[in-house]
């Protein structure tokens, strides 16, 4: 006779290990509910970063075919289409704490000037949240993971209430100050997730700056060791790692009750039940597996009568300008460090009294990369060669400063995310498709980008590196993607509700950047931690209210 | 688990250096960045060519010591550009057919001058080529040029050479603090008001 257990049915299902899924994960472990994390990839391994090798020794080691730990998804794993004419720049991170791992820590609230944006100018669907609703959320997610930055909200920025520290500006970012503020324009402290100080157990960081080769002490919030590491003290957690998920499972009421996820190593098929499944693989990611979650109940992908998910793709537009302040050329060389990127940042203004503007929305404006920096990359867009020319890239080198604007696109139907059932990956599931374009209103808005950092460097009498007016990155540069799956008050028009639930589907739940109805011209993650906070927490309420 | 990082921390713990004793009196995390230095030692470039003939290698390292000369600093040779130069080549095709006809051209211009190889032409001779060459209408001339130099720089700037002794690069390394710039001629000033500050 064989005796069988029962197959186990797991309170929460979440799909991602990165901002929104650890997240939720902490949040519901530690209120006591039994949470499956399924993770795409591996942790990476601190002790193997290159955090501390220099440019010479990774040239050598490169030559010696050694390589740093890869953390970016290969298209040729996970290849995906776009039109010709439509190229999309995907980047994705596949394993414990996802983007987390590497972004740039920029950490931004949205104020009402973006959560009223819509409902104001009747663009698309309006958020069903304000500031208020979200403010307390941010406040713990300030506190929670760390946050540097001034005491200098404006109308645009608020909440410095719990900022940890600033780090001093540069020598160059002062001077950007100082032009801005002579041209009536603000550039603040910015606001970023790194540790100025020891916080919650976690080292300050030490200014090294290669927080893009992964941080080697974790000074610096990332997913994996600020949220799953103390999820996984609860003893509520288990996690799988080399879980790729493909579809959201249903049930004959068409509610969701497991998930179907391939072993990236073997390519084995397996399946899990849960009473609840949160989608939290970025907004890419989760929008392939919710339509590719096809069912009687859901024949456009689950959660979709409103035929709202994988439109409205929306990100940031943006360029970049170098110039040389004047009053550093030749000067002395500092080590311009500090926490990595940017110290100073300029919130939205151009939505004030007295200002008009022809396009919908706005932009902000960031600055990583002023000062000396390890390498000397301006000096391809020098002219000449020779002695006169290594004079020349030598006396640039402390005066460099980088404005890079970033505004805001809007989301459009026509942008979307597609699966195509006779083009599948290697697991026989359909690959997504990206269809996006910038529009006209974006080409208009940055008209003003280009004249604000004109301006600015204007102002400051900087020498201004040759660069091509009008000019855009390529469609995803930004890695901020949003939309796809947008929350709102109408079920005809959004996907998700105000806590981020599926209005079709009541055990399922989107916290990623998929679920924000506007895109904004700030970076989302501070936002996702408090959406997904604050969608947790709703949901442990329904659940032990029996709702759910 | 002995791993890489305990190693290095019982290296450190280990250590008596009189260099090495303030950083251990701060975390074992400086003490690791530090000693990251000590033990990734790079290796010297190879003295030949991998990839080109010996009379192309002679031009390329020609063309990356007037793009970057040595002059009370290292110049690119001294950096061991024609090596990284070599490297790059070695491993992208759409390179090496750049660089074959960029180099046939060169050849060419040398003959016109006075009948010989670029590098038998005199520092001027060879200038006045790269001067037209750097400005030729002909993309496929000036581009030539542009990615000769442009993998000089990468080369350059990124060895210990041209990025700490000529640029003085001092990232990269474990800091208690960070000043910021310390020079309040640089500064905004007070603001009193501001538009948008609440």
């Amino acid at each position: 006779m064989n005796l069988r257990a029962p197959e186990k049915v797991h309170d929460v299902v979440i799909i991602g290990s990165g901002a929104a899924g650890g997240m939720a994960a902490w949040n519901l472990s530690r209120q006591g509910i039994n949470v499956l994390v399924l993770d795409a990839g591996e942790r990476f391994d601190r002790a193997k970063f290159w955090s501390h090798v220099k440019p010479w020794q990774a040239n050598a080691r490169h030559e010696r075919g050694e390589h740093a730990p890869e953390f970016y998804l290969s298209t040729k794993e996970q290849p995906y289409r776009t039109p010709e004419d439509k190229p999309f720049d995907l980047v994705r991170v596949w394993g414990r704490g996802g983007k987390t791992n590497v972004w740039g820590r920029v950490s931004l609230r949205y104020s009402d000037v973006d959560f009223e944006g819509p409902a104001k100018d009747g663009w698309q669907v309006p958020w069903p949240i304000r500031y208020k609703d979200l403010v307390d959320y941010y406040d713990k997610v300030d506190q929670f993971i760390g946050v540097c930055g001034g005491l200098d909200d404006q109308d645009s920025l608020p909440g410095s209430k719990y900022m940890l520290p600033p780090p001093a500006p540069r020598c160059g970012e002062r001077l950007l100050q100082k032009a801005a503020q002579n041209i009536g324009l603000s550039i603040v402290s910015g606001r970023r997730a790194v540790l100025t100080k020891p916080h919650n157990g976690h080292p300050a960081c030490h200014y090294c700056g290669a927080c893009g080769s992964g941080c080697d002490v974790g000074a610096f919030f990332n997913s994996s060791d600020y949220l799953i590491d103390p999820a996984m003290k609860t003893g509520k957690v288990q996690i799988l790692d080399n879980a790729v998920v493909a579809r959201v499972l249903v049930d004959d009421k068409g509610l969701a009750n497991g998930v179907q996820y391939f072993d990236r190593k073997t390519k084995a098929e397996h399946r899990v039940k849960a009473r609840v499944v949160i989608m939290g693989a970025s907004c890419v990611d989760s929008t392939r597996i919710l339509l590719n979650s096809k069912s009687s109940a859901h024949p456009n992908g689950i959660g979709n009568s409103s035929d709202a998910i994988g439109r409205y793709l929306c990100e940031q537009i943006r360029f970049h300008i170098y110039a040389f302040m004047p009053e550093l050329l030749g000067g002395p060389v500092y080590d311009d460090s500090g926490i990595g990127g940017e110290h100073i940042y300029m919130p939205r203004f151009n939505h004030r009294d007295g200002r008009k503007r022809d396009y919908l929305r706005g932009f902000g404006m960031q600055f990583w990369g002023c000062g000396a920096q390890g390498g000397a990359s301006y000096a391809k867009a020098l002219p000449g060669f020779g002695v006169d020319f290594k004079k020349a890239v030598k006396e640039r080198y402390p005066a460099l400063v980088a404005l890079h604007p970033y505004g805001e696109t809007l989301g459009r139907a026509e942008n979307r995310i597609t699966v195509d059932e006779t083009d599948v990956d290697a697991y026989g599931v359909p690959r997504m498709k990206i269809e996006y374009q910038i529009g006209d209103n974006e080409h208009r808005m940055a008209v003003e980008m280009y004249d604000t950092a004109e301006q600015i460097l204007r102002s400051a009498k900087a020498e201004i590196l040759p660069y091509e007016r009008g000019a855009l990155d390529k469609a995803g540069s930004a890695i901020h993607e949003h939309g796809t799956c947008r929350m709102g008050e109408d079920p005809k028009k959004s996907p998700l509700n105000a806590f981020n639930q599926m209005h079709d589907v009541k055990n399922m739940f989107v916290v990623d950047g998929s679920s924000f109805t506007t895109a904004s011209e700030k970076n989302p993650t501070l936002t996702i931690l408090a959406l997904a906070w604050r969608a947790t927490d709703y949901l442990a309420g329904e659940m032990k209210r029996g709702n759910v | 688990m002995y791993s890489r990082r305990t190693a290095l921390i019982k290296i450190a713990t280990a250590a008596t250096s009189a260099a090495l004793a303030p950083l251990l009196a701060e975390t074992p995390e400086a003490a690791e960045h530090h000693l990251h230095e000590m033990l990734d030692q790079t290796t010297p470039p190879a003295l030949g060519p991998a990839y080109f003939s010996q009379a192309d290698w002679e031009t390329i390292s020609k063309l990356a010591d007037l793009i970057i000369p040595r002059t009370d600093t290292a110049g690119a040779v001294d950096a061991g550009v024609p090596h990284w130069i070599d490297y790059h080549v070695a491993k992208e095709p759409a390179l090496q057919e750049k660089f074959k006809q960029g180099l046939a051209y060169l050849a060419e211009q040398a003959h016109t001058v006075n009948g010989s190889s670029f590098t038998a032409l005199t520092e001027a001779q060879q200038n006045a080529i790269l001067q037209a060459l750097s400005t030729d209408t002909d993309t496929a001339k000036s581009g030539f040029f542009k990615t000769v130099k442009d993998l000089t720089i990468d080369g350059y700037y990124s060895s210990e050479q041209g990025l700490v002794k000529e640029l003085d690069f001092k990232g990269n390394t474990f800091r208690a603090s960070f000043p910021g710039c310390t020079h309040p001629e640089h500064w905004p000033t007070a603001e009193t008001h501001q538009e948008g500050a609440k």
